[in-house]
């Protein structure tokens, strides 16, 4: 009996062991996790891209079952913010969040047109995301040998005159800010946010 | 007894990594070190960006009465963090770049910043201002308090539209302008967890 306990003590132990290391596993001790797909687990996954306060109020969406079928609403906002749950096709898990300006800039972006916004846009990608290119603004999947741009958690900013970004970095290794899309009509400023250390 | 015995060894381990769940780093660690200490200001400085950017950011204290004391650790990235200070409502550490950095010598000395780029800066560790309407103020006017802001992002553009749209009222939830329709308006945007959604 007393081996039992042992064990069992272990057992709780390596269990409370995970989340530490895992940040990621602080989700899966919550008891009632969603199952994944589902309605909440979709509606969970959106509002995780941005700060709760922003998450809350938003209008929440799910991408079509295919690349060609339109986007679904999980639930309707208040605050002019939408979130997307993760894009099933695209690597890695990507919600995001963004105001009416970023809005509009990703809706020109996605149809190729001009880009027409009228002030500075935000955009939320606090779980992190996967692009095909720094460079290219509508490159689908990498060039052979080359990688997906991996983001960590990061903030993305659109300014209407992309001249305000001319000069800066452009390496998204760089540990800060850097611009992607530089020299194009998307180019957009990605701001990493991962937590300060504290030494 | 076994059983007694059992559940009592669970119930402590249970204890147990609850208890360091919230804050394991902060109960193995040692005391802080003394307020406004070299150590403190570095820590401050530290707490403000990302680890990607503060490993190799220079570190100052702008209120160093002596300036050879000014920088804590010179840098190599082009990023400077700026530690706290030590007063009562300490406007808190900050990270900034090159464009901020020309910002801040502006705001200074009452002069316009004259912004090139965007820029941003970094606040992860919050911050409390006298007002969100007056650059200049050093306490809220009377009746009103200050305003505490969690961790948060600001950034500056260019042009004189490059804000309009955004809400100007200091809500802690969405992105907003602080100070707006004056030279030194800037975005300020929450950058805390996204996983407290309720």
């Amino acid at each position: 009996m007393r081996k039992w306990t042992v064990l069992a003590a272990a057992l709780v132990l390596a269990a409370c062991n995970k989340p530490a290391e895992q940040p990621a596993a602080s989700q899966a001790a919550k008891p009632a996790e969603p199952a994944p797909g589902s309605r909440e687990w979709k509606v969970a996954n959106a509002m995780s891209a941005a700060p709760g306060a922003v998450a809350n109020a938003a209008t929440l969406m799910e991408w079509g079952s295919s690349p060609d079928s339109a986007p679904k609403q999980l639930r309707a906002g208040t605050n002019g913010w939408t979130c997307f749950a993760d894009n099933p096709g695209s690597p890695g898990n990507d919600p995001m969040c963004f105001d009416g300006q970023f809005g509009k800039w990703a809706t020109a972006w996605m149809g190729h047109k001009p880009v027409t916004i009228t002030g500075l846009g935000v955009a939320y990608m606090l779980q992190g995301g996967s692009d095909a290119s720094n460079t290219d603004p509508f490159k689908m999947k990498p060039d052979s040998g080359q990688r997906w741009v991996d983001s960590g958690p990061h903030v993305m900013i659109v300014i209407p005159n992309v001249r305000g970004l001319a000069g800066l970095p452009t390496d998204a290794t760089n540990g800060g800010p850097w611009i992607m899309w530089q020299n194009t009509p998307y180019a957009h400023v990605m701001v990493p946010v991962a937590a300060a250390h504290t030494n | 007894m076994p059983r007694w015995s059992a559940a009592v060894a669970l119930a402590v381990v249970l204890a147990a990594c609850n208890k360091s769940e919230p804050a394991p780093s902060q109960a193995a660690a040692p005391p802080p070190p003394p307020r406004g200490s070299k150590a403190w200001l570095i820590e401050t400085a530290v707490s403000a960006g990302p680890a990607s950017i503060t490993a190799n950011a220079t570190l100052i204290d702008l209120h160093a009465t002596v300036d050879s004391l000014k920088t804590l650790r010179a840098g190599t990235n082009g990023w400077t963090c700026v530690a706290d200070d030590t007063t009562a409502h300490h406007m808190g550490p900050i990270c900034a770049d090159g464009q901020w950095m020309k910002w801040f010598g502006a705001w200074m000395g009452h002069k316009t910043p004259a912004v090139t780029a965007v820029g941003t800066a970094y606040m992860l560790a919050g911050a409390t201002d006298a007002s969100n309407t007056d650059p200049f103020a050093t306490k809220p006017d009377s009746g009103k308090a200050w305003i505490v802001s969690g961790p948060h992002l600001m950034i500056i553009a260019p042009g004189a539209h490059a804000y309009d749209g955004l809400p100007h009222e200091p809500t802690n939830a969405e992105p907003y302008v602080m100070f707006p329709g004056t030279p030194y308006a800037h975005v300020m945007a929450p950058a805390g967890s996204g996983h407290a959604a309720n």
